[in-house]
């Protein structure tokens, strides 16, 4: 037997269906979307049966990939379990009532019914199970209460008896059924109540903002270096002595040896530098990435269930679509600070081919990982601050320029927001580890396989002398157009697989603070690592990707030509950093003059 | 309070109900609001805005939704009386 489990976003599906399933979970992409869906399993023997977590859906009529999706995986489940909000009947039940129209049989179950008590909100289920025809069954996905009942009566389910096809008269109906089964209780508001009303302040609601999101990453570059410190030692004891023994088998040179082992660094092999596929490679997937992408996933999904994200979405809304972006748009680009890897898979979640094309541009050009942020801020800081501010303002800048030239430019429009505001809810522990197995396993088995991909053909491409031709190819525009000396070339061209490495490299280097800073902004701006270059070619596709990298390579080739000219030479550091900071306001400003509200609403599916 | 009147959600001020009386625009923007409750007839009351143009926080069915300035301006309200005279604004 096959069960969907059906519900709006926000309504706890996904916390169902965790409860219900085992350990064989599966998450896999509806055929020819973006749109994801999990599948797993329940019971043993002849009552197994096979569960779907159909994407969260307000109605049957689609109204962006996600319910396109939903829908059409509603004709291949024998019975449904439709998941409601019990604190919210009301907007839950439309849902319920358009269901009906798939003439299959169904279950009700009130979710969040604990937390329905406590808001003194009453539901009489005997009353409601007559109306609807159905059972209905109260749970809490949170503590499991109720799901046993709920599967046990699962043999009774039904198709409803009725049909409703007009909107207006679906609601009406709605209007009478709560007024004959729910009751409503006056209590005081409790304390995250209190901070919900909070969170849209135009004082507090913006210091929340700042607070959420310094804390997140201050925890985020903890945790993660911890853990990349843990990785790197375990690493380093039990992987690189294997490495060592298998270099000499392989010859000690050569290109198959160049390609998995690298090349040695003062005699020995370096996991770090080395560059080939079994050093550099498993180094920056799993000692770089993977730490980075876990404790990531897991303050997101903290912050998703918590019920806060939402809410940044909405604040941050109107900024974001100056650049022809939404609000949610800003949870990718904060991952993208971290690694770009996730940032870029957090893309899905965005509606539009449009937006996902501006984000992805904006974060492959314009915003640096962690590792070489970090690297940058030691580098080039020694140098002064007006150096390193120098650098965060100029992609300060870009942001802009991209943002603003994409939303004018690139076909379609960035409709205005609609969406539903979850109460705050309190995550629970065992539920967050869940969910951060799910989409850690979901990262190592869909994106590795593309890191290690890319990895291979640069150092292919490394072995093959192909990188030294280039390299050879674009001398010209680096001493002549960027005055830089030519031995910053090979550092570009590591910068391929590893920019934090290469911006290490340029310390060798005897370079003037203004070459310095200008090599360091190249290096963050000319072209993605190897494994974002992947993931965006995944997500993007070939012909969006290819578009991506004619505007990498010119904003590159303007950016450092125009610093060479001026930096130093007509202007010092914080000059620069006032005007392109100015540069950039005057832009925001006047581009949002330009596109004001209007709105084209129609879902190009309907 | 005789006179009703009819503004967009854009306008509404902040702690004040009204009950919908139109909505402009395709059936697009009209069905992606209805399968949030909002719909012709129904009262939705106004929560907080966020500042410059922002989007409107609105509760209606018992939930509560962000709602672009865009599609505000094309949700025509009538202003419903408030029974705590103290949160309207002038």
């Amino acid at each position: 037997m096959k069960i969907l489990l059906v519900g709006n976003p926000n309504v706890g599906k996904s916390l169902v269906f965790s409860q219900l399933t085992g350990l064989n979970v599966t998450a896999s992409n509806y055929p020819g979307t973006t749109v994801e869906f999990y599948r797993g399993y329940m019971g043993k023997g002849e009552d197994r049966h096979e569960i779907i977590d159909v994407p969260g859906m307000y109605s049957m009529e689609p109204t962006c990939e996600a319910e396109q999706v939903a829908r059409k995986m509603l004709n291949y489940g024998d019975v449904i379990i439709n998941v409601l909000d019990a604190t919210n009947l009301e907007r839950n039940l439309n849902l319920t009532l358009q269901l009906a129209a798939c003439r299959k049989p169904m279950v009700v179950a009130l979710n969040f019914w604990d937390e329905a008590k406590q808001k003194g909100i009453g539901i009489n289920t005997g009353k409601l199970e007559s109306i609807l025809g159905v059972p209905v069954i109260p749970v809490s996905a949170v503590t499991g209460e109720g799901l046993k009942t709920m599967v046990d009566r699962l043999k009774e389910a039904r198709v409803p008896p009725f049909l409703i096809d007009k909107a207006d008269e679906r609601w009406e109906k709605i209007g009478t059924v709560i007024r004959e089964v729910q009751t409503l209780r006056h209590r005081h508001p409790t304390l995250l109540e209190h901070l919900q009303n909070m969170s849209f302040h135009p004082v507090y609601g913006f210091l929340t903002g700042v607070a959420v999101l310094l804390v997140s990453i201050f925890l985020i570059i903890f945790i993660g270096e911890f853990l990349i410190g843990i990785i790197e030692l375990l690493l380093t004891r039990w992987y690189l002595p294997l490495i060592e023994k298998l270099s000499p088998l392989l010859g000690g040179e050569g290109l198959f040896h160049d390609v998995l082992i690298g090349k040695l660094i003062d005699g020995t092999i370096n996991l770090e530098e080395s560059l080939g596929l079994l050093t550099t490679g498993v180094y920056v997937a799993f000692g770089v990435v993977l730490p980075y992408i876990s404790i990531f996933y897991f303050i997101l999904g903290f912050w998703e269930d918590f019920g806060y994200l939402p809410r940044l979405a909405v604040l941050m809304d109107r900024i974001m679509h100056r650049i022809g972006l939404h609000g949610f748009a800003v949870v990718p680009l904060i991952l993208a600070f971290g690694c770009n890897v996730p940032g870029v898979l957090a893309l899905r979640n965005l509606e539009s081919r449009r937006e996902k094309f501006i984000a992805a541009t904006i974060m492959a050009i314009g915003i640096p990982c962690m590792a070489q942020s970090s690297i940058i801020i030691g580098l080039v800081g020694k140098h002064g601050l007006s150096y390193l501010l120098l650098v965060f303002a100029f992609l300060f800048f870009i942001w802009t320029v991209l943002g603003i030239f994409g939303n004018c430019f690139i076909q379609g429009h960035t409709p205005s927001l609609l969406m539903e505001i979850p109460p705050y809810r309190l995550p629970r522990a065992s539920v967050q580890l869940k969910k951060l197995k799910m989409r850690v396993t979901a990262f190592l088995t869909e994106a590795i396989p593309f890191v290690f991909g890319s990895i291979l053909l640069v150092d292919l491409l490394h072995a093959l002398g192909v990188i030294n031709w280039i390299a050879r190819l674009i001398a010209p525009v680096i001493s002549g157009l960027w005055g830089l000396p030519e031995t910053v070339t090979s550092t570009l061209m590591i910068g391929f697989l590893r920019k934090d490495v290469a911006v290490a490299l340029l310390e060798a280097l005897t370079l003037t603070p203004a070459q310095l800073t200008i090599t360091a902004l190249i290096l963050t701006l000319y072209f993605p690592c190897a494994a974002t270059f992947a993931v965006i070619m995944r997500e993007l596709g070939l012909k969006d990707t290819l578009k991506a990298i004619g505007i990498m390579l010119t904003v590159t080739l303007l950016s450092g030509t125009f610093l060479s000219l001026t930096l130093d030479r007509l202007l010092p550091p914080q000059a620069l950093v006032v005007l392109l900071v100015a540069a950039s306001i005057v832009l925001a400003v006047l581009a949002a003059k330009k596109n004001d509200p209007e709105d084209f609403e129609d879902f190009p599916g309907t | 309070m005789g006179n009703k009147q009819i503004l967009p959600l854009s306008d509404l001020p902040q702690g004040l109900s009204g009950r919908v009386v139109r909505i402009d625009g395709g059936l697009g923007i009209k069905q992606r609001l209805e399968a949030m409750g909002v719909l012709p007839g129904v009262t939705v009351t106004k929560k907080n805005t966020v500042f410059g143009h922002g989007p409107s926080i609105i509760s209606v069915a018992g939930s509560e939704l962000a709602i672009g300035y865009g599609k505000t301006q094309k949700i025509w309200v009538e202003v419903e009386e408030c029974e705590d005279s103290s949160r309207r604004q002038p």
